[in-house]
């Protein structure tokens, strides 16, 4: 648990903590209930009460608490670049004449966000960073360093051209194909709602707001949306993860149940 | 407790001695330590949540493992946030059987895998080590002093929580400012004062269980009595504290009487726990320079 949470993980995690409604995992009975209110329930030896008070104020010394909700600007950047997280492993072997207009009108759109907001970053100006994306020194396989959006975009892109080299390949074609299904699969678990909001920012890349007036809400609105969308689409991705892992399991042969002798 | 230093433990949050306060240390770090410290060998699963499918898979893969092993998974957070241990799987319903201090019960892969505390967490125990008697002891002085002196590594912790002796310093500030959480209070009190007994009893067990048949084995009974004594007067002031703020409810710690009260009691305390330390930290020096399993003389 001491492992350090930081960046874009942190400010998505505050902005989850604000979007678990009744129906989410997260949400506690002591959900919304204030620290005093906690503390009379925990003294009356309310154990839900005792969880959220440590499990808050652990968070508030990890520094998880932000106050970002507020800020427009950095609410965008964050979703945006939760998506493109969420969109890294599917957007790979997604159709290249669709994934790439896509693409740039992110890359384009993160730059003139960048430019409008200068600041630290100022100087790094990602347009210029794209013409040198042919530049194989961007092209290394290493993780992506999740905090820097420029590099992530540079990996997207990196396995966008090479899935286009590997065309002629029908195992990738195969594989593209059931990553589509994937893709398919994943976006069931949204409500109609949900997906038009996802596909619209995503494949259309509308602005927030051109989104809000297409589906008659607020900014906000669209934003709560794309925020929960993706706590939906990740808790699907590690439910089939966790499928085919058992799946594996049991194709391997081994033991399906194992129970030790209670602890004392 | 002892040969980990969880009897000797202290972490207090410096603001108004929050509940959060024992559990919020360096778990993988701390608990890994320990673990070395009584002979194992062991392994930590600590991914950032949300985490990938492939981590996930590795974190329910090390649990699996070691169950299959024979040996629970410790975890943190399965019920309440305090540690616990994964004793049982089941694939095909696809749940974990776990048991913490609130309850004995079960829980699906998938809602153990979306940790509610920032990371996927899990310690397990992969082999034994032969271990000498000598180096144990050596192994938890030196953590049992380095978490009193504050020297511990405390990681993202780090100036959050007042630790050892300074834990004292940060609580009885508390109570000068009359800004204790009645809750927190009471609640590491009870902790404290779970642990000081605990404390006084592996320093006793020291001094009948060191056979005194040479100067090593003699010094060890005598410098564990020298503590003991110190900390059975610690232990005796918590016990006045556990009296003053009970579990749960937790009396009125900001009420001026009740927190004077509580910081003569602190102040006691500390002062003998700190002449304890220093018993220990002379042990310590000595113990340094004895490495011998058996020795003839």
């Amino acid at each position: 648990m001491e492992t350090m949470i930081r960046g874009w993980h942190a400010r998505v995690s505050a902005l989850e903590e604000r979007e678990r409604g009744p129906d989410g995992a997260g949400a506690e009975p002591a959900d919304g209930a204030s620290e005093r209110e906690l503390v009379e329930r925990a003294r009356f030896g309310d154990q839900e009460a005792f969880g959220e008070l440590v499990r808050r104020h652990r968070a508030q010394a990890l520094g998880l608490a932000g106050k970002l909700t507020k800020d427009a600007h950095l609410a965008e950047d964050v979703v945006q670049e939760a998506l493109i997280r969420a969109f890294l492993h599917l957007g790979t072997l997604m159709d290249t004449g669709r994934f790439m207009p896509w693409f740039q009108r992110i890359v384009r759109n993160q730059a003139y966000m960048k430019l409008r907001r200068g600041g630290p970053h100022r100087k790094e100006v990602p347009v210029t960073g794209l013409a040198a994306a042919g530049d194989r020194r961007q092209g290394d396989r290493e993780p992506a360093d999740w905090h820097d959006l420029d590099r992530i975009l540079f990996r997207l892109m990196d396995h966008a051209s090479e899935e286009a080299k590997r065309q002629s390949n029908p195992e990738a074609c195969l594989a593209r194909k059931e990553m589509l299904h994937g893709i398919h699969l994943l976006l069931q678990c949204l409500n109609p709602r949900e997906r038009g909001i996802f596909e619209a920012r995503f494949f259309g890349e509308l602005s927030p707001a051109e989104i809000a007036a297409l589906f008659d809400t607020t900014t906000a609105g669209v934003y709560n949306s794309l925020s929960r969308s993706r706590v939906k689409l990740q808790r699907e991705r590690i439910r089939i993860a966790i499928r085919d892992y058992v799946q594996k399991r049991s194709d391997l042969g081994l033991p399906s149940k194992r129970i030790l002798a209670t602890p004392p | 407790m002892g040969l980990t230093g969880h009897a000797f433990r202290l972490n207090i949050d410096p603001k108004v001695v929050h509940a959060a306060g024992p559990t919020s240390f360096p778990g993988g770090y701390i608990l890994r330590r320990n673990l070395a410290n009584l002979g194992f060998i062991s392994n930590l699963a600590d991914a950032e949540v949300p985490v990938s499918p492939e981590l996930a898979e590795r974190t329910l893969a090390l649990i699996q493992q070691t169950i299959d092993r024979g040996t629970p998974a410790i975890a943190f957070d399965l019920f309440i946030p305090e540690f616990g241990l994964i004793y049982g799987y089941d694939d095909e319903r696809q749940l974990f059987h776990a048991k913490d201090v609130s309850q004995d019960g079960t829980i699906p892969y998938g809602q153990f895998v979306q940790s509610r505390i920032g990371v996927l967490f899990a310690v397990t125990i992969s082999e034994s080590l032969p271990h000498s008697k000598y180096e144990m002891l050596r192994m938890a002085l030196d953590m049992i002093v380095d978490h009193a002196r504050s020297r511990e590594w405390n990681h993202i912790f780090h100036g959050q929580f007042a630790i050892g002796l300074a834990g004292y310093d940060a609580w009885i500030d508390v109570m000068r400012r009359r800004e204790a959480d009645p809750f927190g209070n009471c609640f590491n009190v009870e902790v404290a004062a779970d642990a000081r007994v605990f404390a006084a009893e592996f320093l006793r067990r020291l001094t009948v269980q060191w056979n005194g048949a040479n100067f090593v084995e003699r010094t060890v009974r005598e410098r564990a009595a020298e503590a003991m004594a110190h900390y059975g007067v610690v232990a005796e002031a918590f016990r006045g504290l556990e009296a003053l703020f009970p579990y749960p409810r937790g009396g009125t710690p900001q009420d001026p009487e009740s927190a004077d009260r509580a910081i003569a009691l602190l102040t006691e305390a500390r002062a003998a726990e700190e002449r304890g330390i220093e018993a220990l930290e002379r042990l310590l020096d000595f113990m340094k320079a004895y490495y011998s399993e058996i020795w003839v003389h």
